[in-house]
């Protein structure tokens, strides 16, 4: 107990030993009334002008300034740009522009103000912002799209709105999935009376980021273009397939001499409202892509988390918390597990980490042999496993039957729409000591859907994390069942060491 | 035995947010009828983003910090929190507003005029959520305590 609070206390000096700095920009920025306010962060500014937190206290000045009068916070903006370097000016020039365009105020000085913040964010300008780091293009791209969205913002509030299309097209071209540049492009396009230019748009806003208002949107422009809700989702697909292709490129995998008899199983955590999930989602898509299912067998387990999932159900949160994991994105091949992920630029150095792992344990030999037959008849899959050769001892060797769905749609807030391999239901069974093991197990598909829907309706009512007020509702719910479209993978695992002795995938084709 | 400094650590490791709340004075009395303030601090693990109290719309969990009932203080205003940092969120693709290190929320309370005098343990929940660059975490719910008295 001693040794806990002497902890605390660690934790209590560490705060205290903040800095000077730190400490006087938390003062102005608690001052309420804004002329105050302005006074403080500007003696905070001349202070501490190298502060890593100036930028910050640069924009909370402008926005108290703004408060006060926007002329002024205009004329502070010029003035406090000419001691900054381009990259600094021109996101004080942007955040000023943004600010206006949201009150609508000073049209002319937002347009302005968001012009030069263009102009300002060169390549040269973003490099030499990067400090000795190896500065990222798809960083600057993405930065650089941020510019031209407010700078399109600024002339929509104009009125000039056949200039501001090329700009927030300009601003996609950097960053595809800037989500609020797509919908006012959308917008501008719906004004001018192309309604199937302007769907695309509008798609493609609501692909890279869903939310109820892009998706709403969206729905809208289509009802409205195509006449009825017919086809909807086909043509949100080609979108996606389109606007969004995968940064990963491998070849098909190779036997080598060295293959031996194992499948290999990779089990993801993910979540389609988590950001750092997306570069681990497009790896194992790529995975699916590179080996056959004799080679490995991919399970994707959602969760609610950091978000809620509507692919999540009862059996894959139980799953994650027997996996004890820290948090998503976790993969772990054949039991070994491994968190983290990135973002879409990430993926391609994500895919290659776990390609190597993956084509080593392909060469690994396998602690049992297993055989899988599923049989669908439209309302119950049958998997019938075999398990021999079991070449462990161990009482702690579990048998794993997933019954899988081998591609949901559903577009959630980090911008992947197709969803291989979710997981819907598990069976387990012990093995308890036994060499050799014979199952099977039926998932009647009308009980597997009620629970999927109950869990998700459980969850609308109340979660002790998400949603305490009952007030939270899914976008959409993913509890119906494609009979036409699953698949079983079954496995043998010890439960203590996490290791997988062995794996078979089956299709279950009715 | 574990070096206090090697427990933080490994604290930090295992949660990368650690939470403690205080008043201006520890076992400080208030009156009943009162007003007074306390502070929760979170000191956050260094790569680590705990997002701020405002909610954003498609984005990372916010920040919430809630009173429970059944106890003689009461929240009687907004909470005045730190300065977040607002920063374009690459795999969000928004601004979102966080905290990198530490922060701190002064939580202004009034003390029911009917509380009675002696010992009033204030309890303090905080739903939060962090998430790195690589990886996020799954919401928690930390459950504060802090001993104060009522005269």
């Amino acid at each position: 107990m001693r040794v806990l609070i002497t902890a605390l206390l660690c934790a209590a000096s560490l705060l205290a030993q903040e800095t000077s700095d730190a400490k006087a920009y938390q003062a102005a920025y608690r001052l309420k009334e804004p002329a105050a306010k302005v006074a403080a962060l500007d003696r905070f500014l001349a202070e501490y002008p190298a502060s890593n937190r100036a930028g910050t206290a640069r924009r909370e000045l402008i926005s108290a300034a703004l408060a006060v009068n926007p002329k002024d916070a205009v004329r502070r903006t010029n003035a406090i740009n000419k001691t900054l370097p381009p990259a600094d000016a021109a996101d004080l020039n942007r955040f000023l522009a943004a600010e206006l365009n949201g009150a609508k105020q000073l049209p002319k000085d937002a347009e302005r103000a968001a012009r030069l913040a263009v102009e300002q964010y060169t390549w040269e300008a973003f490099a030499a912002q990067a400090k000795g780091e190896s500065p990222s293009r798809s960083r600057y791209e993405g930065q650089r799209a941020r510019m031209n969205e407010t700078l399109g913002q600024a002339l929509l509030v104009r009125g000039k709105r056949a200039e501001a299309k090329p700009v927030f097209l300009e601003a996609l071209k950097g960053n595809p999935s800037f989500a609020a540049a797509a919908l006012a492009v959308g917008d501008v396009l719906l004004k001018e009376g192309k309604g199937p230019e302007a769907l695309a748009y509008y798609a493609q806003g609501m692909l890279a980021r869903a939310t109820p208002e892009s998706r709403r949107k969206f729905s809208e422009a289509y009802l409205k273009v195509k006449g009825s809700e017919a086809g909807q989702q086909e043509f949100l697909d080609e979108r996606y397939k389109a606007v969004f292709p995968s940064p990963i490129h491998t070849g098909k995998y190779r036997t080598t001499g060295q293959r031996s008899a194992r499948v290999v199983l990779a089990e993801v955590y993910t979540g389609a409202g988590c950001g750092p999930c997306l570069a681990a989602d497009l790896s194992f898509d790529a995975v699916l892509e590179r080996y056959s299912r004799s080679d490995v067998a991919v399970v994707m387990y959602h969760e609610h988390i950091p978000r809620p999932d509507p692919m999540s159900n009862t059996d894959t949160v139980a799953r994650w918390k027997w996996q004890e994991g820290r948090g998503v994105p976790t993969y772990a091949i054949d039991g070994n597990a491994t968190t983290g992920g990135g973002t879409r630029d990430m993926a391609v150095d994500l895919e290659t980490k776990i390609r190597q792992t993956v084509d080593k344990q392909l060469t690994a030999e396998p602690f049992a042999a297993m055989k899988l037959a599923a049989s669908n008849d439209g309302r119950v899959v049958r998997a019938s496993v075999s398990v021999t050769d079991v070449a462990k001892d161990s009482a702690d060797l579990v048998l794993n039957v997933l019954l899988l769905e081998k591609e949901l749609r559903y577009s959630g807030e980090n911008g992947i729409r197709f969803h291989p391999m979710v997981v819907r239901s598990i069976a387990t069974f012990p093995l308890k000591g036994e060499k050799a093991k014979s199952e099977t197990h039926e998932f009647h598909l009308a009980a597997v859907a009620a629970g999927l829907e109950k869990h998700i309706a459980d969850f609308e009512k109340h979660d002790e994390r998400h949603n305490k007020d009952g007030k939270f509702r899914f976008m959409e719910y993913k509890s119906a069942l494609d009979a036409a479209d699953l698949a079983v993978v079954a496995f043998v695992q010890d439960v203590k060491t996490k290791a997988v002795l062995q794996s078979v995938y089956a299709e279950a084709k009715p | 035995m574990i070096a206090p400094a090697l427990l933080f650590a490994l604290l930090m490791q295992t949660a990368p947010v650690q939470w403690a709340v205080s008043a201006p004075a520890a076992g400080s009395a208030a009156k009943a009828g009162g007003k007074l303030a306390v502070t929760v601090t979170a000191t956050i693990a260094p790569g680590w983003h705990l997002y701020s109290l405002k909610k954003m719309e498609g984005g990372p969990i916010a920040t919430t910090i809630v009173m429970p009932e059944g106890q003689p203080f009461r929240l009687a205003g907004a909470i005045d929190a730190s300065a977040p940092l607002s920063k374009f969120d690459d795999t969000f693709q928004m601004d979102v507003e966080s905290y990198e290190g530490g922060a701190e929320f002064v939580l202004p309370l009034a003390v029911a005029k009917d509380a009675k005098p002696g010992a009033a343990p204030l309890a303090v929940h905080v739903r939060y959520q962090v998430c790195d660059d690589k990886q996020c975490l799954p919401p928690r719910t930390v459950k504060l305590e802090l001993q104060l008295a009522i005269r």
